[in-house]
């Protein structure tokens, strides 16, 4: 019996849209006393601007804020102890997008600093020293060819690159690499290396060469994205050649509770006291002596808050911690005594349906690339400048995507993800058989 | 005579207004049921298109079940009739059916061995009876296929277990797609597999969990020796199949006209 009955399509269409209006109808501030906040409004809440042509003052990699990660920190630590015990390999720190990789990076300072103490305290002399020099960057832009990957790592040495290729380029900039003192190089945000792009491959394989034929001597530690791995593992099988991957996952609910406790004191919602039975334990979570979560429940009256905050952002750090501000400021007065009661905004997703197959495929290259230019995704998916230009318009109107604008050229405006949005675009995205695990 | 009487009269005696109710009202629930569950799937199928063959695929088994738990019901637990006259009337029934309905039934037949003993399922790209697209629903007694001309056709079941059908993901959401590309001798044939292999790589439908395989030939053709490319790679979603076979010739040729293989005026711009 076909049950496919026009009727019975035409009433499920119109019950849709009693249930659910459409949503560009509404304004955010309707949203708001509903208890939900649009993905629109999520994104423009992230400073907009132009493509900076100086560097910004203040530094990429802080170690403000920084919690937990626990036991990637003393995976870190052996790694590089390996390496100063002449066992050097190449290590891959993997997280999902916005899950804190960059502050597990500017937190490595403070690991350099424990292995210093801890290498003076029980002197060991076959090891190599600590290298005095070391090196943090992220590449702005992929190599499409094998001199541009050679002259990218030779910036990491600060050494003058060839000007032409030929066949002893490789084997001369390794030599050049290995005459170097020791260092320590962290590439963050490895994926932005990658790109579905001509030339790139024979780029990727010869930077890959010259980091494994000098990983003894200097220690490299790369930062990548997690679908961009995957790629980069079925793709050139990179995990059979990078012994130690580190793994870093969004955060749980009593590390996400940590971090919006410390966000409610900046604004001056409750006391810094609260945030001594945090710190300890977070002292005693070092010492792997917890402090129950009773006794937090007890000292925090925002306790049902940041349950919700974690349930809705999904241990999104950046996220939790949008939608924490937002909900405070826009479901009651600031000045309001019954903040915590106030239930967190739930997020309305809606417009990602709206998404054709062709934006979501879009929506991936950019996501795993971490950002294309206009004229990178009209070459990615073979189409002109002025199209990729109206699609990723359409995609940053909806505010799946930020544009930075260059002044010069239309071609040259930048598209990334909305950081705040990276695990719902991605979880979207895998539903929908655009990202594979 | 009066057996005939008797069968007859027990006949009538199982025709009550309470029963053909209670039987209306039996198939008017397990349609309602059938429609919910279609309902939801379509939901499912909706929020998370990834896992849509195996949404698509539920329903025909849920459907055959419920009709059968209807029929049993009926038969067993509202007609609740003698077990002789269950005998000759499915005796009769059969007879007058089968030679009424050869064709159907022996499509339903088909149908029922396809659900139990798949060769394709809802979802796969198939060639059947000389038709190319994918299953869009498996009834009782036919296939309805979506060709890429976006034709509907319906293939009676029978036909599916007549002859030999080729199903090109058995139920996967990727595909294998072949591309073939002819170069004259004179060109570096490593050159040329490297580079349709990285053209292919860049295609953004390429699903790059699994390998892409580019294998060298060659053929003679019109007095002339030539090579042959043929590029193997699996397409991320099989309705995309005719998409990204245009795409990989895109970039190939792109590849191979900026690498000088073709004679210059084979590759003029008017």
């Amino acid at each position: 019996m076909d049950i496919n009955l026009r009727f019975f399509s035409r009433l499920s269409q119109w019950v849709t849209n009693v249930i659910a209006p459409n949503s560009s109808l509404k304004s955010e501030s309707d949203d708001a006393q509903q208890g939900l906040i649009s993905l629109k409004t999520i994104a423009s809440q992230y400073p907009q601007g132009q493509l900076q042509p100086s560097l910004p003052q203040r530094p990429f990699y802080s170690t403000e804020y920084f919690i937990s990660r626990q036991s990637q920190s003393e995976q870190m630590i052996e790694v590089i102890n390996l390496w100063r015990h002449h066992h050097g390999e190449v290590c891959a720190i993997v997280a999902p997008a916005g899950a804190g990789l960059s502050a597990f990076l500017g937190h490595m300072p403070t690991l350099l600093q424990q292995i210093r103490d801890d290498s003076e305290n029980k002197p060991t002399p076959q090891a190599k020293a600590l290298p005095d020099k070391w090196l943090i960057m992220s590449f702005y832009q992929a190599p499409l060819s094998a001199l541009e990957a050679i002259i990218y790592v030779c910036h990491c040495f600060n050494i003058s690159p060839p000007n032409t290729i030929t066949d002893s380029s490789i084997t001369e900039t390794i030599y050049a690499i290995n005459q170097q003192q020791p260092q320590l190089i962290i590439i963050d945000d490895l994926h932005k290396l990658m790109l579905r792009m001509m030339g790139n491959n024979q780029a990727l394989v010869t930077f890959a060469t010259i980091i494994m034929e000098t990983r003894k001597h200097h220690c490299w530690i790369l930062g990548c994205e997690k679908y961009a791995w995957q790629r980069l593992s079925a793709q050139y099988q990179i995990t059979h050649f990078i012994k130690h991957v580190i793994t870093i996952d969004y955060f749980n609910a009593s590390d996400l509770a940590i971090l919006q406790t410390r966000q409610l004191v900046d604004l001056g919602l409750i006391s810094t006291d609260y945030l001594e039975p945090i710190d300890n334990g977070v002292n005693e979570h070092a010492k792997k002596a917890p402090v129950s979560d009773d006794k937090k429940e007890a000292v925090n009256p925002y306790h049902d808050q940041l349950k919700q905050l974690y349930t809705i952002s999904q241990g999104h750090p950046k996220l939790a911690a949008l939608l924490l501000q937002y909900s405070l400021s826009h479901q009651n007065e600031i000045s309001s005594v019954e903040h915590h009661k106030t239930d967190i905004c739930k997020i309305n997703a809606s417009a990602l349906q709206l998404c054709q197959d062709n934006d979501l495929f879009s929506l991936a290259e950019i996501y795993v690339h971490g950002g294309l230019k206009v004229e990178q995704h009209a070459h990615i998916f073979a189409q002109t400048i002025e199209q990729s230009s109206l699609q990723l318009s359409y995609l940053a109107r909806h505010g799946f995507v930020i544009a930075q604008y260059s002044q010069q050229d239309f071609a040259e405006h930048f598209y990334f993800i909305t950081p705040t949005l990276t695990k719902i675009i991605a979880n979207h995205l895998v539903n929908n058989n655009k990202l594979f695990n | 005579m009066d057996d005939s009487r008797k069968a007859l009269q027990a006949l009538l005696d199982v025709i009550s207004f309470d029963r053909i109710l209670s039987i209306l009202l039996l198939c008017l629930t397990a349609w309602v049921f059938l429609f919910l569950v279609q309902f939801c799937l379509n939901q499912l199928n909706h929020k998370l298109p990834k896992y849509r063959l195996i949404w698509n695929r539920t329903y025909p088994f849920v459907r055959l079940f419920v009709w059968l738990c209807v029929i049993i019901y009926s038969i067993v637990g509202i007609i609740d009739p003698h077990e002789n006259l269950i005998l000759a009337v499915v005796g009769s029934i059969s007879i007058v059916v089968g030679l009424a309905t050869q064709e159907p039934a022996k499509n339903m037949i088909a149908g029922f061995i396809i659900m139990l003993n798949p060769p394709y399922r809802v979802g796969d790209m198939v060639t059947l009876a000389g038709h190319y697209g994918e299953v869009t629903k498996l009834e009782w007694s036919v296939t309805w296929l979506r060709t890429f001309d976006d034709n509907t056709v319906m293939v009676p079941n029978a036909e599916a277990l007549k002859t030999a059908v080729s199903n090109a993901n058995s139920g996967a959401l990727d595909e294998m797609v072949v591309v073939k590309f002819t170069l004259p001798m004179r060109v570096d044939h490593n050159k040329a597999i490297a580079l349709a292999r990285e053209a292919t790589q860049c295609s953004p439908y390429t699903f790059l969990n699994k390998p892409i395989i580019v294998n060298l030939g060659n053929e003679y053709e019109l007095g002339e020796f030539l090579q042959t490319i043929t590029v193997k790679a699996y397409v991320m979603d099989v309705r995309l199949e005719k998409k990204f076979i245009s795409d990989i010739n895109i970039r190939v040729l792109s590849a191979f006209k900026n690498a000088h293989f073709y004679d210059a005026q084979q590759t003029i711009q008017h």
